[in-house]
């Protein structure tokens, strides 16, 4: 008895030193919802299915320029109308069955029609399809009118107008494509705990342990030679961020995200870590609502604008972890930026006279919500509004802060008249412009409102927003976002305040890991070696 | 007695019934729609009407609750509106992780505690008396979360002596398979893993266990305290008999009843989760999902979550009812 337990204990010692070895392992933020592509919008979800599935196209490492992946070629049709893509030969699902044209119609068809077989009912909604081209089959807003198998390994998707970039979309980290004999056979399991997911991705799914961790291993046919350079990927859930930096620090994870701000020194001065940066994709701004009286005015608006010392802000709360510009996108579309916009100067007593202008010399009582929960654009919410409370005073606003539950906040906020003055951001889910501009200037606007209470309407915004989304030029699309870029900037409806750069800590003996400002990335390059 | 529990157990049904009505009542009543936070910053009011009338939230009030009892009936505790995974199932995945820290939390607080409450009574006034009061006192002080981290900082980070949270290392996953979900229990049967998985339960135990174990030394001492100054102690000490006698046979068994009580009460509120133990060491019990479930206004998890707890509760303090036969035979139940 007493050997067979000696025999166990020698064979885990041994197992556990080669496993140690082969299996990366990286401290998530908390527990996938589901792992079926196209029906979660939640990051956490989503980096998890990156490392299962590959998308038709595939962002260069640390960018947003699309590169080929499941697609090895694309192309618009002379009108713009509708766009072929040429699929790779040769891949396989992790299930054996064959990667083809016919695969990504099965996708693509349970995104987009609400009548497919294969949609899991019951709550499943498939939002994110409907979001981002204009809603689902049989509706119509929908931007997509058909999609075809032109032969094996072609497809073709025809709009009703031109959607330039349908290619960057469609390759956002929702779109993975699922194994169809996968899906069809799990039925409502698939995507589950109980049911795992089968792309065509670097890892493959083993198990997944409700509450704890997912177990990935390495595909052993994964169309792109010798890679991924670990032979298993384990998804540990630590939600707390404090917790994960401890695990890292203990080195029972190889790698993490999503560290406040704050512990950038921290990591930085212990010398078996090292600080990762994600390039910005996102934008924290503060909104201004002209459903109210002072806010109605453009100056006032503008006068807040300069009363917020926001270089000082960003340096307090974010080090150099955070830029602010006053372009509403982040330096990745610098391409889209207005030369012609310079960021108000922070001076209170130039707001102060603007102020005067607009009829109050005195100032004025500001509702100034801030959001309860704490997001990588505004990881202390609270502080960060209190600083921005303390320049207002100085002109004179006399700022009340308030907040409700996340759910209200973002409920309350789209009712109107809506909040006065409130923070909130976004994060892109792709590499265009209009991923930023259109869900917070195109019409209807439905957070913020006009005198009446109804949803505001910036016409001249949003004739140009509809002009950049369905032109094919890229020449013209680079001056109209450079048009909107100035147009948002001057209407001070959101005032940028920062594009932040999350952080994100690995272990010294980790290489390889290329964070894309996308928000994930395929764990597929990253090296373990031994100290 | 069997008529006893079997009237205990028959209370039960108003007490689940009152249950359900309270947490679907307060879920209801507080402001936050699910839907809302479900499609976040992103969703348009179309599609939150769309998702509201998927979820079944345009429905009437009442009609929504008679639904939630006809399925509470059935045994079908609904699916999560967040993951669309069966509520039943992620109570079982996520149960045995907290009643195993439930009770190695309680045996360290019972371990330590009551063999500390029993010293200070004795040596009452005496600097072990002073000690134990002072510890219970910190005990009870201390703030879980700073406790908890500064544990792992100190026996995780910098000693390196145990694991900083988790149940079970990714080494282990070579050689260990969970079966049941009780990791102490599967490990225990497949003869592998147990060092590994006992190394995971000792921070967060101690952690859990520290508020309980200081109102268990306190509690212990003064139900000896005053047992200790009873007639009968005095005569057994008259007749000659032996300390150890006095305090072990004497004493200490009529000084449980109270202790017990205690040990039933906390030992159902940690079964209940500990949102704070969890989420420092990553322990994937019920607490910190309900707690989320709260936040996400997922309904049916919280309903679900709410109710298996108070269920739990319920049946934890009939069997501390059931052991004051044991400890005191005059206590009879008909």
């Amino acid at each position: 008895m007493r050997r067979q337990w000696l025999m166990a204990l020698a064979l885990s010692a041994l197992a556990s030193a080669g496993l140690a070895q082969r299996t990366l392992v990286f401290g998530h933020e908390g527990e996938p919802v589901n792992l079926e592509s196209g029906n979660i919008t939640d990051g956490v979800s989503i980096y998890a299915q990156r490392q299962i599935y590959d998308t038709l196209v595939d962002f260069k490492a640390g960018s947003t320029d699309p590169i080929p992946a499941l697609a090895t070629s694309w192309f618009a049709s002379p009108d713009g109308k509708s766009w072929t893509f040429r699929l790779r030969q040769g891949v396989k699902f992790h299930d054996g069955t064959d990667f083809d044209a016919n695969a990504v119609l099965f996708n693509v068809n349970r995104w987009w029609d609400p009548k497919d077989a294969s949609r899991i009912q019951g709550g499943a909604n498939y939002e994110i399809w409907g979001e981002l081209f204009g809603g689902y089959k049989g509706t119509d807003g929908s931007f997509l009118k058909a999609v075809r198998v032109v032969d094996k390994y072609t497809i073709r998707f025809d709009f009703g107008a031109p959607l330039p970039y349908f290619p960057v979309a469609i390759g956002a980290g929702y779109f993975g494509i699922a194994s169809p004999a996968a899906v069809k056979a799990q039925g409502a399991k698939y995507g589950t705990p109980a049911g795992g997911a089968v792309g065509t991705g670097p890892y493959r799914f083993r198990e997944w342990r409700v509450g704890d961790r997912l177990i990935l291993e390495k595909n052993p046919t994964f169309w792109k030679q010798g890679l991924p350079k670990t032979d298993a990927l384990v998804m540990r859930f630590i939600k707390d961020p404090a917790a994960r930096l401890a695990e890292l620090k203990a080195g029972s994870i190889d790698l993490t995200i999503q560290i406040p701000p704050a512990n950038l020194g921290a990591i930085e001065s212990d010398r078996n870590l090292d600080p990762v940066l994600r390039p910005s994709f996102n934008v924290g701004y503060l909104a201004l609502n002209p459903s109210y009286k002072p806010l109605s005015d453009v100056r006032v608006r503008q006068a807040i604008a300069m009363a917020i010392n926001k270089k000082a802000i960003v340096q307090a709360f974010w080090g150099k972890l955070g830029e602010t510009n006053g372009h509403f996108t982040p330096s990745s579309f610098k391409t889209y930026w207005s030369s012609e916009v310079t960021d108000y100067e922070y001076n209170p007593t130039k707001a102060k006279q603007l102020l005067a202008q607009a009829g109050y010399p005195n100032g004025f009582d500001l509702e100034f919500w801030y959001m309860p929960v704490s997001r990588p654009y505004f990881p202390t919410p609270k502080e960060i509004a209190e600083a921005m409370g303390a320049d207002l005073s100085a002109i004179g606003i006399k700022v009340k802060f308030q907040t409700k539950d996340w759910a209200t906040y973002l409920d309350d906020r789209k009712k109107a008249p809506g909040f006065q003055a409130y923070m909130l951001g976004w994060t892109g889910d792709y590499g265009d412009p209009s991923n930023f501009f259109d869900p917070h200037f195109a019409s209807p606007i439905t957070d913020l409102f006009d005198a009446a209470g109804k949803q505001l309407d910036v016409k001249e915004l949003n004739a140009l927003l509809a002009r950049g989304s369905s032109s094919t030029n890229q020449a013209e699309r680079i001056r109209i976002y450079q048009q909107a870029d100035k147009i948002a900037f001057d209407l001070a409806l959101r005032i940028p305040i920062v594009h932040s750069q999350p952080l994100l800590a690995k272990r010294k003996n980790i290489s390889g890991w290329v964070p894309s400002p996308l928000g994930s990335e395929s764990l597929e390059d990253v090296v373990k070696t031994n100290l | 007695m069997w008529a006893y529990v079997a009237r205990r157990l028959l209370g039960l049904i108003p007490v689940l019934f009152g249950i359900s009505l309270l947490v679907f009542g307060f879920l209801r009543a507080i402001p936050g729609d699910p839907a809302v936070v479900m499609l976040g910053e992103r969703g348009t009011p179309e599609q939150v009407e769309a998702l509201r009338e998927k979820l079944g939230l345009n429905r009437p009030i009442p009609e929504q609750y008679l639904i939630f009892v006809g399925q509470l009936l059935q045994g079908d505790l609904g699916r999560s509106t967040f993951s669309l995974l069966e509520v039943r199932s992620l109570l079982i995945a996520k149960w045995p992780a907290t009643f195993e820290l439930a009770v190695a939390a309680m045996l360290v607080a019972i371990l330590i505690g009551v063999p500390l409450g029993i010293l200070a009574a004795v040596r009452k006034n005496s600097i072990w008396d002073n000690l134990a009061t002072s510890f219970a006192l910190i005990g009870v002080s201390l703030p879980v979360f700073w406790l908890g981290l500064m544990l792992v900082y100190l026996f995780a980070v910098n000693l390196q002596w145990l694991p900083s949270g988790g149940r079970l290392s990714v080494e282990a996953d070579a050689f260990f398979r969970p079966v049941t979900g009780f990791y102490v229990l599967d490990s225990l049967l497949q003869r592998s893993g147990v060092a590994d998985v006992l190394s995971h339960l000792v921070l967060p135990a101690v952690t859990l266990g520290t508020i309980p174990l200081a109102i268990l030394t306190r509690i212990t001492r003064s139900a000896m305290l005053e047992v200790l100054s009873q007639d009968y102690v005095r005569t057994a000490r008259a007749k000659g008999q032996t300390e150890r006698v006095v305090i072990w046979r004497h004493a200490l068994k009529n000084a449980l009843l109270p202790v017990v009580t205690i040990i039933g009460l906390q030992f159902g509120t940690l079964l209940g989760g500990a949102i704070l133990t969890e989420t420092i060491f990553s322990w994937p019990g019920i607490g910190s999902w309900i707690y989320e479930g709260i936040i996400n206004r997922d309904y049916p998890v919280v309903q679900g979550g709410v109710v298996f707890v108070a269920l739990v509760f319920v049946l934890i303090n009939l069997l501390v009812d059931l052991s004051y036969a044991l400890l005191d035979p005059r206590i009879q139940y008909r």
